[in-house]
């Protein structure tokens, strides 16, 4: 089925659930030096993802199913200066 | 077409003569407004041979098509004209609400050229225009001179001033408005100075007609609600609505990123510790202090309440508390605040001060510059009441030194000579901002091959693909590895984007911090097409960011641009720092980079676009 990931059409397979997504994501993002700075500091990467506009809770990630037509947004906690 | 009004008021001080000038749809559809439709002005109204302070100079103050909605961010406009530091085509952007103020009295920019017989200001009260006599104003600073007017002319005028550095042609002074926001680059105040011009009030109760009122209301509202959720998501040491900009510190330093001692090393704990972040927050007793509709409110309102650096007004943004702090070594967080809003007052550009005193304290540690020059001062490293004597100095523009730094460090350097031009980190006459090249390789290339207003971290933010993970999936780049920061392999394509991204952004004109709560070239495609009725897609968007990028390209070449000067890069970019995330690093391979990012663009080797690039955009014959 097709969902979008920050803007972009992603075929997943039904039934993929947020969570699988956010692994995949939370892994690319592993080795960057705010994001290992983050984790140390906090124990979380902070990294938050949004789901048709909504921004999805922590605790209901694992929760989530992802439909067709799903628009997944990823924010890093971070500010450009 | 929808979402601008057609029209320009025109104002020549010289013969103090207003008009207005129809605009024609086609440039909005190939320039939107904001900087865009600056640079249209310049193409049609200033020849070659035309300088920043001569009187035929347009200074165009500019709103594009989001003035007027009520979306987080659209309370952003636009400066344009001639810089006085690069002496090329330039804009600068800046809040709060008189762009708003100024698209409601009916007009979409207000272009000032000529040269008053004494100092004016301006009023623009609907479609009434008035130029007042400003002679008691002149020598104020720009908060005061802002105070003045609107006691004369009522607190609802939104007001732009310039303060004493604007007066006396300091090649960076700034212009204000509300004493919180800054067109801080290039040189705009002194643009002001020369034309004898020390404000402009304007008050408007017009509505102009957007495409699709309707659903641009349920976009705003979207948007604004999500960017509120995201930034109230956030630990609140990452909260833009708590730190501003100073929690960029924090997450800075493990990168590299930071301007430290003249850019010439890569850490400094003390500073780290001391300024930015929580610190920040409690030594500066810092406050958000919204722009207009804005959810993530990254400004601050702070008081020091005792001290040597007792103030209460704007707090210090990243980019400020960088240059005059990290960059000097100083780590007193109230020095470098007061310093920051001295400079505001006097309407110093606070990345060029910063990068202006580095050199000069450079200068003195080498020996160049003794006590004699420095009016007694010692120019050592971490010493906060020189920075803020020098700031007076400087604005007052004190003969000596004080006068000669308010010339930029390009000029500086080459008349001091001894070879402290080595340690000027400027390009084309502007001083680097608070971003460094060590961290991320594309920060050089981009500072080397910005064609909207030099060396500029704002018309070219590819550093943020790193340092704030902004991305644009939409137009092609997403994730990116972090190894990359050091590599040339995508380069060329990611610094174009990232230009032409901005160009469309400060021409429609919106604020690129929303980025960072979660703002989309989704949202601002659909904002576009909603005020406007274009139907764009993204890539017309894309294509528009092109056409800008391209029409400034030509600009540039008009006033003097010459390939060499993509290449006069600071010796220091490739002295690489020995402690620090980015040790030992330099972006070796630059030059190809560079000849890599015309080719892209569909340049010719020389850096100039080549007919066929002109012709793919329509830009054989420039509309209007």
């Amino acid at each position: 089925m097709k969902i979008t990931i920050n803007g972009r059409p992603e075929e997943v397979a039904p039934g993929t659930r947020l969570r699988n997504l956010v692994d995949r994501l939370e892994e690319r993002v592993r080795r960057d030096p705010m994001i290992i700075a983050l984790i140390a500091k906090t124990g979380k990467s902070q990294m938050l993802y949004i789901l048709n506009g909504t921004v999805v809770p922590a605790a209901e990630i694992d929760r989530i199913e992802l439909q067709e037509g799903d628009d997944v947004r990823y924010v890093h906690p971070f500010f450009g200066g | 077409m929808n979402g601008v009004w057609n029209r320009i008021l025109k104002i020549d001080l010289t013969e103090k003569k207003t008009g207005i000038q129809a605009v024609p749809d086609p440039v909005y559809e190939y320039f939107l407004g904001g900087e865009g439709l600056a640079a249209w002005v310049l193409w049609k109204e200033c020849p070659r041979g035309v300088t920043a302070f001569d009187p035929a100079n347009r200074l165009t103050l500019a709103a594009g098509p989001m003035q007027g909605i009520r979306q987080s961010g659209a309370s952003k406009w636009a400066v344009g004209g001639i810089s006085p530091s690069i002496q090329m085509n330039a804009g600068s952007a800046i809040t709060h609400a008189f762009g708003i103020e100024m698209k409601q009295a009916g007009i979409d920019a207000v272009v000032i050229h000529g040269r008053a017989e004494k100092p004016v200001y301006l009023v623009i009260d609907d479609d009434r225009v008035r130029v007042k006599d400003a002679s008691r104003l002149w020598g104020l600073d720009a908060y005061e001179a802002q105070d003045a007017i609107q006691e004369k002319e009522g607190e609802a005028f939104e007001v732009i001033t310039t303060g004493q550095a604007g007066e006396r042609l300091v090649r960076y002074a700034n212009l204000q408005t509300a004493k919180k926001s800054f067109a801080g680059r290039c040189g705009f105040g002194a643009v002001m100075g020369s034309k004898l011009l020390k404000g402009v009030a304007v008050r408007g109760t017009q509505k102009c007609a957007i495409h699709d009122p309707a659903g641009n209301d349920a976009l705003n509202k979207a948007i604004n609600r999500r960017l509120a959720e995201v930034d109230a998501s956030k630990p609140e040491e990452f909260r833009i609505s708590w730190l501003g900009t100073a929690m960029a510190t924090a997450l800075f330093a493990p990168q590299g990123n930071l301007p430290i001692k003249n850019y010439s090393r890569g850490t400094f704990p003390e500073g780290v510790a001391k300024l930015g972040g929580r610190p920040y927050v409690e030594t500066l007793n810092a406050k958000p202090w919204p722009c207009k509709y804005c959810v993530i409110k990254c400004h601050n309102k702070c008081e020091v309440k005792s001290g040597p650096y007792a103030y209460r007004g704007k707090g210090p943004e990243y980019e400020s508390f960088a240059m005059m702090g990290f960059n000097l070594m100083i780590d007193d967080q109230a020095a470098v605040a007061y310093a920051g809003e001295l400079a505001n007052r006097y309407s110093l550009d606070t990345i060029s001060l910063g990068g202006v005193l580095a050199w000069a304290f450079e200068c003195y540690e080498k020996g160049i510059l003794t006590r004699e020059d420095t009016y007694g001062l010692e120019l050592t490293w971490g010493n906060a009441p020189a920075l803020v004597e020098m700031t007076r100095r400087i604005g007052e523009r004190a003969p000596g030194l004080g006068y000669l730094l308010g010339e930029g460090c390009k000029i500086a350097s080459e008349r001091i000579g001894q070879g402290s031009e080595d340690w000027a980190v400027q390009m084309k006459g502007q001083e680097i901002a608070a971003h460094n090249w060590r961290a991320q390789y594309i920060s050089a290339l981009n500072y080397c091959t910005g064609v909207a207003s030099g060396p500029n971290h704002e018309r070219g933010n590819s550093q943020h693909i790193w340092v704030g993970h902004r991305y644009l999936p939409e137009w092609g780049i997403d994730h990116v590895e972090n190894e990359e920061r050091w590599s040339w392999d995508k380069a060329a394509e990611r610094n174009a984007k990232f230009h032409d991204y901005c160009n469309v952004i400060n021409s429609a004109v919106h604020c690129k911090f929303q980025e960072f709560a979660g703002y989309t070239l989704t949202d601002l495609l659909q904002t576009i097409n909603t005020c406007t009725g274009l139907g764009w897609t993204q890539d017309d968007l894309q294509r528009c960011g092109d056409r800008i990028t391209n029409l400034q390209k030509l600009l540039n070449l008009r006033y003097g641009w010459k390939r060499e000067d993509d290449f006069r890069y600071p010796k220091r970019f490739l002295e690489p720092v020995s402690d620090g995330v980015a040790a030992g690093r330099i972006p070796v391979g630059l030059e190809q980079a560079i000849v890599d990012y015309y080719r892209y663009r569909g340049w010719d080797d020389e850096g100039r676009p080549t007919p066929q690039k002109l012709r793919e955009l329509g830009l054989e014959t420039i509309p209007g």
